[in-house]
């Protein structure tokens, strides 16, 4: 499907796009961008001018972190992004270091690092005017001194050296409320009074439209976040043509440009491609692509269902095998089954990083930790099903002398069959949730909706994803109530279980 | 092999000083005593006793479902060892309440599960399960019904069928008849009787019940935790019992010699 899209599109460049010089014959570029407007503006401003350089571009939207991103770029799944220099420095280097160290780090794991593109995206803490005014608080040495007011941040913030940890030791910050909550949202309880003072990144496009008041770094923590582009080394010769039109956005992008493109997707709703345009050089076109919303459904819908189906055909064909062994060895099963259960306790997040170096991004990262989370359900019920067969019959089964797989096959699990689908069922329906996760790893379907709407605080968008997927949890519901009238034996459906 | 001097090639079990121990949480429970124990082929024999007297203990060794701790349990002349036990099975047929059938098969799927298994030609099966039938009296679409669509008299007839369906020369019943009402069960424990005696099959009966006994076995074995205490014809039991409790046991209920075929 997303194959096809892309041809189409291809086809369409080949015969509208009118032809630039130097282009790269077919080379293939990836940009990545991470999981908020920002980036993906960026990443979205990258692809069109990769494009128009005659490259085969395409846009790994929405990677989940830092890690993520950076795992995806070093294992050659995505070519390029944009990063901060403070984020390099925090997550990278732990340290720090100037210019030239921060690229001969890089250099080392075969990332190279551009100049600067002209905008300083630094955190900093900020606060509504009445707020402000009412406690006299205008400075950060202000608020260390108002213990009373609620602070509303964002996980990574409260996380990072240079996030919260580092502004308590410098301001001797002592807060009697410290809430962790995601960054749009943030904003949302500021207005509605649930929280007094957030973190926020200078270019964000609330700042200027709610009028808000950016608290003094008066002792001078905050290091520059400075937008800058990071690379894989081979892409300047693998792709000359491209790499250089991309390179166009360096020093071409100040930070009163990059506030106005935000504020285009989050106050006035428009698309990510119309804010790119925005960002282009001049003389660059931008190559919009602008799907209805109903196509835009339909392939996120498919893309979804492609996810749920696979990882659940994988968690099928591992889970029951997980469960008959465990119901055959009393040492080894409990052990097996408390492990697939301990595997459904590791958060998404935390279990995409760890593939992500391993599998790159999109689809196979997406599909294996769905497997993950799916296994316990089946490989559960497939030992009870398995191990509450009666003894009487275990007895006759036995006492036909049947090799041990045949006694498998033709008896325990038919008898098994109603719990062991219930299981699938159970399994089906968890992941239709939980596959909203794949957007972090690029992997699309109706998370990337989900994702967005809640980024841009755009309920509109956000049902376009949550409504076809509690759609589509009712439809898998339906269809096991079918599928175990085929499935499980005519003499089991109405005694269940035996 | 030195300790199968009693054995002869004319039983069809033999077991010698076998033992049973289980550890439970109070401590060992000995499930069966060191026995001896044979039955000659072509005979009917009841293993009659409570439960915990270890006549489930004995079966369950013949049927090789457990071993024992000592001695050696040999069945139609080969001793049961996990490389004979499934070859042994074979011929060896296996009859429970409600005849342990399968839910998920039909009755006829249940009956045809070993020739299914060891891949008998189509003719052939449809010869031998028309046979069985007919020796059972059960008619064709009562075999195409689930166990769940069945009688419990006719899930017994369909039980019989499968035990008997690769015409093994022993046959092993587990409370056969434990699950029917009182009327239907006279009447099958006759035709059972018939059934077993025409087909010249040894029987190892094993029922809590002195009727079930009397009607379906020529011999009578008492047991009491984990020990034979008698052996003997029902009118040997009942004219000359070893102990109180073998009176006991046959003095409710007995009706020896009346109804038989």
């Amino acid at each position: 499907m997303k194959r096809a899209l892309s041809v189409l599109l291809l086809l369409a460049f080949a015969l509208l796009a009118p032809r630039v010089a130097q282009a790269d014959g077919g080379a293939r570029v990836t940009a990545g961008s991470k999981a908020f407007p920002e980036s993906w503006i960026l990443g979205e401003a990258l692809r069109a001018l990769a494009a128009e350089s005659g490259a085969e571009a395409t846009h790994a939207k929405n990677l989940g972190g830092t890690e993520i991103t950076l795992a995806a770029l070093r294992s050659g799944a995505i070519d390029i992004y944009v990063e901060y220099t403070g984020t390099i420095d925090e997550v990278l280097l732990r340290e720090h270091p100037q210019d030239g160290q921060r690229r001969q780090a890089l250099a080392a794991m075969g990332i190279g690092m551009s100049e600067r593109l002209g905008f300083d995206d630094s955190y900093a803490l900020a606060t509504l005017p009445d707020i402000a005014t009412k406690s006299d608080v205008h400075s950060l040495s202000d608020l260390a001194r108002h213990r009373e007011l609620r602070l509303g941040l964002s996980h990574e913030f409260i996380g990072r050296k240079d996030g919260l940890p580092g502004l308590t030791a410098r301001y001797g910050l002592s807060a009697e409320s410290v809430r962790g909550v995601q960054h749009e949202l943030a904003y949302e309880a500021l207005r509605t009074g649930s929280i007094d003072v957030l973190d926020v990144y200078t270019t964000d496009a609330q700042i200027e439209r709610m009028g808000l008041v950016l608290l003094t770094d008066d002792k001078a923590f905050f290091p520059r976040y400075d937008a800058v582009l990071l690379y894989r080394q081979d892409l300047p010769t693998r792709a000359p043509a491209a790499f250089a039109s991309m390179s166009r956005l360096v020093g071409a992008v100040d930070t009163r440009a990059m506030t106005h493109a935000n504020a285009m997707m989050a106050m006035d709703h428009e698309s990510v491609e119309k804010a790119a345009t925005t960002l282009l050089p001049g003389g660059a076109r931008a190559i919009p692509l602008a799907p209805s919303a109903v196509a835009e459904i339909a392939k996120d819908t498919f893309r979804h269902v492609q996810l749920v189906l696979a990882s659940l055909a994988a968690s099928i064909l591992i889970g029951i095998p997980i469960g008959v062994l465990a119901s055959r060895s009393p040492r080894v099963g409990p052990l097996l089954l408390t492990l697939t259960g301990v595997l459904q306790t590791v958060p998404s997040l935390a279990l995409l990083a760890l593939l992500v170096p391993l599998l790159g991004i999109g689809a196979r990262p997406a599909i294996v930790a769905l497997l993950l989370y799916g296994l316990l359900p089946i490989a559960r019920n497939t030992y009870t099903g398995l191990t509450t067969i009666t003894p009487e019959l275990m007895r006759s089964a036995d006492a036909l002398g049947l090799p041990a797989w045949a006694k498998l096959r033709r008896i325990s699990l038919p008898l098994a069959s109603p719990m062991i689908l219930a299981g699938v069922k159970t399994s089906a329906v968890i992941n239709v949730g939980t596959a909203t996760i794949a957007a972090l790893v690029g992997a699309d379907g109706l998370g990337n909706p989900i994702l967005q709407g809640i980024s841009l605080r755009d309920t509109g968008l956000l049902l376009r994803g949550a409504l076809p997927a509690a759609a589509l949890a009712l439809v898998f519901e339906l269809a096991f109530a079918g599928l175990s009238r085929v499935l499980v034996p005519r003499g089991l459906r109405h005694r269940g279980a035996t | 092999m030195e300790n199968d001097a009693k054995a002869t090639p004319a039983d069809a079990i033999t077991l010698t000083g076998v033992k049973k121990v289980y550890q439970a949480r109070g401590g060992a429970v000995v499930a069966l005593a060191e026995t001896d124990f044979t039955l000659a082929a072509g005979t009917r024999l009841a293993l009659l006793g409570g439960s915990g007297s270890g006549k489930s203990t004995l079966l369950h060794l013949v049927m090789g479902l457990i071993a024992p701790d000592t001695g050696t349990v040999r069945v139609l002349g080969e001793e049961m060892t996990p490389a004979s036990i499934r070859s042994l099975r074979h011929r060896i047929g296996y009859v429970i309440q409600e005849g342990g059938l399968f839910p998920h098969l039909t009755a006829r799927r249940n009956v045809a599960i070993m020739s299914e298994h060891l891949g008998w030609e189509r003719d052939r099966e449809k010869k031998r399960i028309g046979e069985l039938r007919e020796l059972v009296g059960l008619t064709s679409d009562t075999l195409d019904r689930y166990p769940g669509e069945l009688s419990g008299g006719q899930r017994q007839r369909v039980g019989l069928m499968r035990a008997l369906l690769l015409d093994p020369p022993l046959l092993l019943l587990d409370e056969p008849l434990g699950a029917l009402d009182a009327v239907v069960r006279r009447r099958l424990q006759k035709e059972l009787r018939g059934i077993i005696v025409r087909l010249g099959k040894s029987v190892l009966l094993v029922t809590h019940d002195a009727a079930e006994a009397a009607a379906l076995a020529d011999e009578i074995v008492v047991m009491a935790e984990g020990k034979i205490v008698q052996r003997g014809t029902m009118s040997e039991l009942t004219h000359s019992p070893k102990t109180p409790f073998v009176a006991e046991l046959l003095g409710n209920g007995a009706t020896p010699t009346t109804e038989q075929a």
